[in-house]
């Protein structure tokens, strides 16, 4: 009965407050809240909320076997270390539970607290409370008598291990990536910056997955601004799960209705902990291994981490490779098109005559053809991420032959149209960013368009709007083009040109603002240091 | 949600409006690599050599490669107006001509004497039209002259403009002129051009034209019969006015400045053998035309500055020897000067400036320029040139002796 009335009691204070509220108030619960303390009273009451899921477990424990009082454990299967359960269940019965002599002079609830051998221990006060150690995958200890019940963390349970991230592949750098535990993953990040001003915000979202979400900043580098800006985003998420990092960037984004990417998301803690260097945000979803930048520019997502790694001449030079990837992942089809149907003048009189004979015996308009194509190719990759693994080369095997070759043979397509497509395909995986690289595959569509229907001055009329529109988005108060336009100086030295890392004084304009110096300088310039170094080889 | 759709709704209006503009396939064009403009009997014949794309590249898809066809085809129509005439030209040909790509326009004589101010209109007026296309000449008619195939090359009208070009840039005898600097030469106040003359050259007896015109004359290894640069057509305004040959033509462009590289054979000493000649290779010259007054006419200064290596010598003197060399430049600088006033007694026999010296004295004395204007040509035929030559031999190649004279000693 009195379950029923602790039930309408919750439900009501449910409904009063908001979410983030009584997660307030989880947070800082009154101790002593009026439970009971009888065994049966409280095991009832879980029992009742938990209903009859076979993965959770209660065991009871009588005072027949040794224990000083009755006790029960809750916990459920597959989220606890069973071999440190066997060890606290040990602890419990023997040894240590013998030692407690039940006379009136010590408060159990503190004698157990004392003295339960464990490291980390929590105290729960009230039923909800409960229910959420138990959840999380803590083990909740119950006994007789004692108001309070006693959460012990033992996680344990299936765990990816820390393995090389498969979406952003670097050749030197740190091999580690993000797992879905977001434990694992916040001691990736410490031990990458060993700071005590590196902090974990923690957050809970989701009514029915509570998933756990860390913003990880450092403390005098990131702006409290945004930091304060993110984590007020983040109360504001309503829903009732998030099961990927992608859940947070939708609800968080700017620019909601741009294709353009306003986060960056990776599962590598070295971009992560770079970004936290220059005074980024960093969001941590429990479940995913793709963590959340912010704020971020459009060139952050054109950078790779191992532009940071490798001489820096070289990582210009790749840098400006992506960049043309970019626009010809972006333009090629669109050009191609609107060059052999609107202006053929405009190619070399060679050329042209190539690509005349080759299109002598298609049939179907270059727009078309190029559309196809595209489409093609898309259902190609997309079949190759989704099918299993085995069928791999199957399908590459179908996709190269029979379509390119083949299309090619039977005169469907013109081998210029293949060439133009795959290399359009190759060069947006250049782009070391996925939802990049997948807002240029969207606009190549739309941009196709516009030159089949106005030619050049239709890619124009695609590309303006387009400048006109990234040129407005804004990415938690900072321009998304930001070294251009607005022109910063500053932040050109790490933009198309990576500078070496010792001209590299400054944290990035508006973005490390709090703390702008990198490295002292004072001291002599390191290309003068080289210098002397020179002159005596032995030195 | 209404924006984005309002976003929609703008980009099918741009598409349905923009109605794909003047989209045109690649497969619908016939892309002209020369063009043949003759005159008879108040019609204007203008001849279109197009490329027929699936002759022409070898990795073509389907169609495997087609060699037992010319990868050209000519046709010609007849019309009062020329543009009139890329009109008429879907009465008989399946593609739309398109004339952007065209590397040469072969004008007949017919059409030459005719004038070809018509055709500059032609060219300025409309877009499509480049004005670099390459101009030349033929004695006969365009047509004959585009009709043939030109082995080894594929496409005739090509392989007209890219000898046009090797000849300017390698022997320079006869300049390259293209539509742009025609009808800025022809609006001067010279009012004179000149264009290179090809034609057929070669045995013409037989069926050996015929054959030229066949697919099957790329099989052989030698053609009794080529397209040739031969002569120099001068015009006066728009109109032909005369022929000029090889050694005259070389005159005009020493004095034009036009020589960007030639190769030069001279005799070795005044009064030695004539059998004993050297072969100068010329790398740069400049060409300076100064007027200057006297009494009442002009005399044009020509300066030529010239230096290039000597590449063949059987002469018996001895090369080390820097008087000698001075010897041998004085020889070269006889023979550029024998040219010079070869090139000029032809050019007064015909009367025409071919060469702007009327622009070059209207910029120097405008005043005088408003008298003389009227009666330019015959101020033309009263000029005398005073030429001076300098030139440099550079380096006598590998050799210092010739082997003649290193068998003698």
């Amino acid at each position: 009965m009195i379950f029923e009335l602790l039930k309408l009691l919750w439900l009501h204070n449910r409904r009063k407050e908001t979410q983030s509220e009584s997660k307030k108030q989880v947070n800082s619960s009154s101790p002593r809240n009026n439970i009971s303390p009888l065994l049966s009273d409280k095991l009832a009451m879980i029992r009742q909320r938990m209903g009859n899921s076979s993965d959770f477990i209660i065991r009871e424990i009588s005072d027949s076997s040794g224990a000083p009082y009755p006790f029960a454990i809750c916990y459920i299967d597959g989220l606890i270390d069973q071999t440190l359960l066997a060890d606290l269940m040990e602890s419990l019965t023997s040894v240590f539970g013998k030692s407690f002599h039940g006379d009136g002079n010590v408060d159990p609830s503190v004698w157990f607290k004392d003295k339960l051998p464990v490291g980390n221990l929590n105290v729960v006060f009230s039923e909800e409370e409960m229910l959420r150690t138990i959840l999380e995958g803590q083990v909740l200890v119950i006994i007789n008598g004692v108001h309070e019940a006693f959460a012990v963390s033992i996680l344990g349970g299936p765990r990816r291990a820390v393995e090389e991230p498969t979406s952003q592949t670097v050749v030197r750098g740190p091999k580690e990536g993000f797992t879905e535990d977001i434990s694992t993953n916040i001691s990736l990040l410490r031990r990458k910056i060993r700071s005590a001003d590196l902090r974990f915000e923690s957050r809970v979202v989701g009514q029915y997955t509570q998933t756990k979400i860390s913003v990880a900043y450092i403390k005098g580098i990131a702006k409290p601004e945004i930091v304060d800006e993110i984590l007020s985003r983040i109360d504001k998420i309503q829903t009732d799960s998030i099961l990927e990092s992608g859940y947070i960037e939708e609800f968080i984004q700017d620019g909601v209705r741009s294709t353009f990417p306003t986060i960056y998301n990776t599962e590598r803690p070295d971009t992560v902990a770079g970004g936290l260097l220059e005074g980024l945000v960093a969001i941590l979803v429990d479940g995913t291994p793709f963590t959340l930048i912010a704020p971020v520019t459009f060139f952050r997502f054109i950078v790779s981490s191992e532009d940071y790694y490798q001489r820096y001449d070289l990582a210009t030079f790749l840098r400006i490779i992506r960049f043309v990837s970019f626009f010809v992942a972006l333009l090629l089809p669109s050009i191609y098109i609107a060059t052999t149907t609107f202006h053929q003048e405009m190619l070399p009189t060679t050329l042209l005559i190539a690509l005349a004979a080759q299109r002598e015996s298609t049939p179907l308009p270059a727009l078309l053809e190029a559309l196809v194509m595209e489409i093609t190719f898309e259902v190609i990759r997309e079949a190759g991420v989704r099918m299993p693994r085995a069928i791999g080369p199957a399908i590459s095997i179908v996709g190269a032959l029979v379509l390119g070759q083949a299309a090619v043979q039977a005169g469907i397509v013109s081998a210029a149209m293949v060439i133009v497509v795959s290399f359009t395909a190759i060069s947006n995986f250049v782009l070391p960013s996925i939802n990049m690289a997948a807002a240029v595959r969207l606009l190549r569509f739309i941009l196709m368009f516009l030159a089949g229907t106005l030619g050049l001055f239709g890619i124009l009329a695609g590309l303006i709007p387009l400048l006109a529109h990234m040129a407005s988005l804004q990415s938690f108060g900072v321009p998304y083009l930001m070294p251009l336009a607005p022109f910063n100086k500053t932040n050109m030295k790490d933009f198309i040109l990576r500078v070496p890392w010792w001209k590299m004084k400054t944290r990035p304009v508006m973005i490390g603002d709090e703390n702008q110096v990198r490295q002292s300088s004072d001291r002599k310039s390191y290309a003068q240091q080289a210098a002397e170094h020179n002159k005596d080889p032995l030195r | 949600m209404r924006r984005l759709g309002l976003g929609i709704v703008m980009l099918m209006l741009m598409i349905i409006l923009g109605g794909c503009w003047n989209r045109i396939e690649l497969n619908e064009l016939g892309i002209v690599v020369a063009k043949g403009l003759d005159y008879t009997d108040g019609e204007w014949i203008v001849s279109y050599q197009v490329i027929v794309p699936s002759n022409m590249a070898s990795g073509n898809g389907g169609i495997s490669g087609g060699t037992s066809q010319p990868a050209v085809h000519v046709f010609s129509v007849n019309s009062k107006a020329i543009h009139q005439a890329l009109n008429l030209s879907n009465l008989e040909h399946p593609r739309r001509v398109y004339v952007s790509h065209n590397k040469v326009i072969v004008i007949g004589k017919n059409a030459a004497e005719q004038g070809v101010g018509e055709l500059m209109d032609y060219y300025f007026r409309n877009t499509e039209s480049r004005e670099t296309v390459l101009m030349a000449l033929t004695e006969g008619r365009a047509i004959d002259v585009l009709n043939k195939l030109s082995p080894p090359e594929k496409l005739p009208g090509a392989s007209i403009s890219d000898m046009l070009n090797k000849e300017s840039k390698q022997v320079s005898v006869f300049p390259v002129i293209n539509v742009f600097n025609f009808a800025l030469n022809m609006n001067s106040d010279a009012k004179g051009n000149r264009l290179p003359v090809i034609e057929l050259t070669g045995d013409k007896s037989g069926n050996h034209e015929e054959e030229l015109k066949s697919q099957d004359v790329l099989k052989q290894t030698q053609q009794p019969l080529k397209i040739k640069i031969t002569k120099l057509g001068i015009f006066q305004g728009g109109s032909l006015v005369g022929l000029l040959d090889y050694k005259e033509s070389f005159g005009l462009s020493w004095i034009s400045g036009d020589i960007n590289k030639t190769e030069i054979s001279f005799p070795c000493s005044k009064e030695g053998r004539t059998q004993e000649r050297a072969g100068f290779r010329v790398n740069s010259s400049k060409t300076k035309v100064t007027p200057r007054r006297s009494g009442s006419h002009y005399v044009m200064q020509v300066k030529v500055k010239l230096k290039g290596n000597l590449t063949e010598s059987t002469c018996q003197q001895d090369l080390t020897n820097p008087k000698v060399i001075k010897e041998l430049e004085a020889q070269i600088e006889q023979q550029i000067v024998d040219y010079i006033n070869t090139g000029w007694s032809a050019m007064k026999r015909l009367k025409t400036d071919a060469i702007g010296f009327a622009d070059k004295i209207h910029r120097k004395f405008p005043s005088d320029w408003k008298n003389i204007k009227e009666n330019w040509q015959d101020e033309l035929a009263q000029m005398d040139l005073d030429v001076q030559v300098q030139a440099t031999i550079r380096r006598t190649g590998l050799l210092q002796k010739s082997f003649e004279q290193s068998g003698k000693n």
